[in-house]
């Protein structure tokens, strides 16, 4: 299925809280058995990840980092399941992190994001080719939106980076208008992304970016930074 | 028969009740009725507006398709010639077997100085403020409707903000908005720009506090097991979330009791808490199981759908909880159920304690606490309406003036079957399919 309806009460796992949520079974690697608790947290998060592409390509660019990428849609989050154990498996003797600093969840983040990360937990949060939802009466189903932001906001830290990319116009104008016009997020600038190693992973490393390249259609970016509490 | 209460609201002097789409307010003085309103307002008129706009924003869209089509296709003939472009908009009827539509209003609510009175109506999806006008001068209706604002979608919690100047409606989308009362004018609210913070959710309950260094906030419940706190009005700064439910949240109250910083919250759970919302602190739980299991009935029966075997498995869920501030208390009502349990907050505001649980003959539907009494609204032909003595925690028997309340109350229908939901919390529970 290429959509699943967001307000829906799927069935869905989370965590009561942030506290109740078992890491270690998602990155073992960096669970520390003797004071049994991780050594590291999710920092990076990649909503609506699709087939995984940008988490597999962020991996070895941040080693320090552990990457989320949350989907809601079930077989697609088997799918990048299956291929992180295979990526695991096959560069087990590499020198790199392995891929054992990525992970997928099936979740619905548009209702849960605050279950799974604490206040200020995230650096960066990554929107990309997200459903555009084109009917008018579908529009809070859309996964930016004025009072979503305030969430995202919750969950990033001052400085944190909110990055936005999709093929379809009309929803870059939808991203940028509410972007623009929340409080606590301010539009970073072209230099920003010409030299921002995300953006360009972003921009060629995804399933749907490549499609979008193959089709020779326009990818529309747009960068955010979480501004301080006034 | 009489029409049981659906909602009451008392302030001490006054008892509010409402009962379908009418509204009654009785002086507790006498038992007199003082006050009264019913919403008259035609809902297919918005309906028809609704329907006649689609047809427009149709028309329209088969408009532009055409010219697309005819554009290749030019000498394709126009076969059909488009029947009624300017016929009426049609009502649509629900069909044999569909359910009923109920308009009732679905909260009662008073400003902070208590001189203003805010429910919600069905019919056009409101929010309603009256000022309580006891100059006597209104034809002896003591409700003057001073605003009546429709929201974009349905209503289910309203307040007044602290300075009572706004009201702050939450709605089934999960959307929170504020309006100014004094406001003559009434606004267009879009539901993309206008709220003030939104849930992904059913929004369930919401409060607007403020501490003692004047900071003020939002508290706002959903469905989904969240009770978020946010800066007011700068709600797009969210301060925390209290969690720990695992079930739908259905009702949270403040006590004034310890400087407004404790916070009790009900629903789906077989537990009640207590926070400390101020520090974000679970400070206790309050176990429900053991005291409302022998007391639950075949109204607690869990849909036929999700049953097990035996056929046996119930279901009970928190319908409302109120502060007895007179004695540093809480009652609570589970849904469908004929037991009101009165709640001590002991060891110096830390611990949820039984102090009694009150037994009534017949259901309870709904309660309210004024600072002296508790009043019970019950599923009960011929007797609606009782009250408690905070003091002695004692049924008050023999009371002349509920008797006259009663007297002087008269929604009628011929039998049950033409009763308004009763217990509509339950709704809430969610079901997953997949």
């Amino acid at each position: 299925r290429a959509h699943s309806n967001p307000f829906s009460d799927h069935r869905l796992e989370y965590p009561i809280s942030p506290n109740h949520m078992d890491w270690s079974k998602f990155y073992p690697y960096y669970y520390d058995e003797i004071n049994n608790k991780m050594n590291k947290q999710v920092t990076i998060a990649d909503i609506g990840c699709g087939f995984g592409g940008l988490m597999v390509d962020l991996s070895p660019e941040f080693p320090n980092n552990l990457i989320l990428g949350m989907e809601i849609r079930v077989q697609v989050t088997n799918y990048v399941e299956d291929r992180i154990i295979a990526l695991r498996q096959q560069n087990l003797n590499n020198d790199s992190t392995n891929y054992q600093n990525i992970n997928v969840i099936r979740g619905n983040a548009m209702k849960f994001l605050p279950n799974f990360f604490q206040k200020s937990q995230l650096e960066k949060i990554f929107f990309c080719f997200p459903d555009p939802h084109f009917k008018q009466r579908k529009h809070k189903a859309r996964i930016v939106t004025n009072t979503l932001l305030s969430e995202y906001a919750y969950v990033l830290k001052e400085g944190g980076i909110i990055y936005t990319i999709t093929d379809v116009l009309d929803l870059h104008e939808w991203m940028v208008k509410h972007l623009d016009q929340h409080p606590l997020f301010e539009r970073l600038d072209e230099v920003f992304e010409k030299n921002d190693k995300c953006v360009e992973i972003m921009t060629y490393s995804t399933e749907e970016g490549k499609k979008v390249e193959r089709n020779k259609g326009q990818k529309y970016i747009k960068c955010y930074k979480r501004l301080p509490n006034p | 028969m009489k029409h049981p209460f659906q909602l009451i609201l008392s302030t001490g002097n006054l008892l509010f009740t409402a009962t379908k789409n009418e509204l009654y307010v009785f002086d507790l003085k006498s038992g007199n009725k003082i006050g009264e309103w019913i919403d008259t307002f035609d809902s297919t008129e918005t309906i028809k507006e609704k329907v006649k706009k689609e047809q427009e924003r149709q028309l329209k869209e088969n408009e532009s398709k055409k010219s697309k089509t005819e554009s290749l296709e030019e000498d394709e003939p126009t076969k059909k010639k488009r029947k009624s472009n300017n016929s009426e908009p049609k009502i649509p009827t629900p069909g044999e077997g569909a359910p009923t539509i109920y308009n009732y209003i679905r909260s009662l609510k008073l400003s902070n100085d208590e001189k203003s009175l805010i429910i919600i109506t069905d019919s056009d999806k409101s929010g309603i403020v009256f000022k309580l006008d006891l100059s006597n001068k209104n034809n002896g209706n003591i409700l003057k409707l001073i605003k009546r604002q429709p929201f974009p979608k349905r209503p289910n919690v309203i307040v007044t903000s602290n300075d009572d100047s706004e009201i702050v409606m939450g709605d089934k989308f999960g959307d929170v908005y504020k309006i100014q009362i004094n406001d003559p004018e009434l606004k267009k609210l879009d539901s993309e720009s206008d709220p003030l913070l939104g849930h992904v959710s059913m929004l369930t309950d919401l409060i607007v506090t403020k501490q003692d260094n004047d900071q003020e906030f939002i508290i706002t419940t959903d469905r989904d097991e969240h009770i978020r706190i946010s800066k007011f009005p700068s709600s797009f700064i969210i301060d925390k979330f209290l969690f720990g439910h695992e079930s739908f949240i259905s009702n949270i109250v403040i006590p004034k009791f310890n400087n407004n910083q404790l916070l009790i919250s009900g629903g789906g759970d077989n537990f009640i808490t207590l926070w400390n919302w101020v520090k974000g602190e679970e400070l206790d739980r309050f176990q429900l199981d053991d005291l409302i299991k022998p007391h639950l009935n075949e109204l607690h029966l869990t849909p036929s759908r999700f049953q097990n075997e035996e056929n046996n498995l119930k279901e009970y869920c928190v319908s409302k909880i109120v502060a007895l501030e007179k004695i540093n208390s809480i009652a609570v009502l589970i849904e469908s159920t004929n037991q009101l349990f009165i709640i001590k907050i002991s060891d110096n505001f830390q611990k949820l304690e039984l102090d009694k649980s009150i037994q009534f003959d017949s259901n309870i539907v709904t309660i309210t606490a004024s600072y002296e009494k508790v009043f019970v609204g019950l599923d009960n032909d011929s007797n609606l309406l009782t009250s408690i003595d905070i003091e002695t925690r004692e049924i008050d028997q023999s009371n002349d003036i509920i008797n006259k309340v009663q007297e002087n109350y008269s929604v009628e229908v011929n039998s049950r079957d033409e009763f308004y939901p009763l217990y509509t919390t339950y709704q809430l529970r969610k079901r997953s399919e997949h």
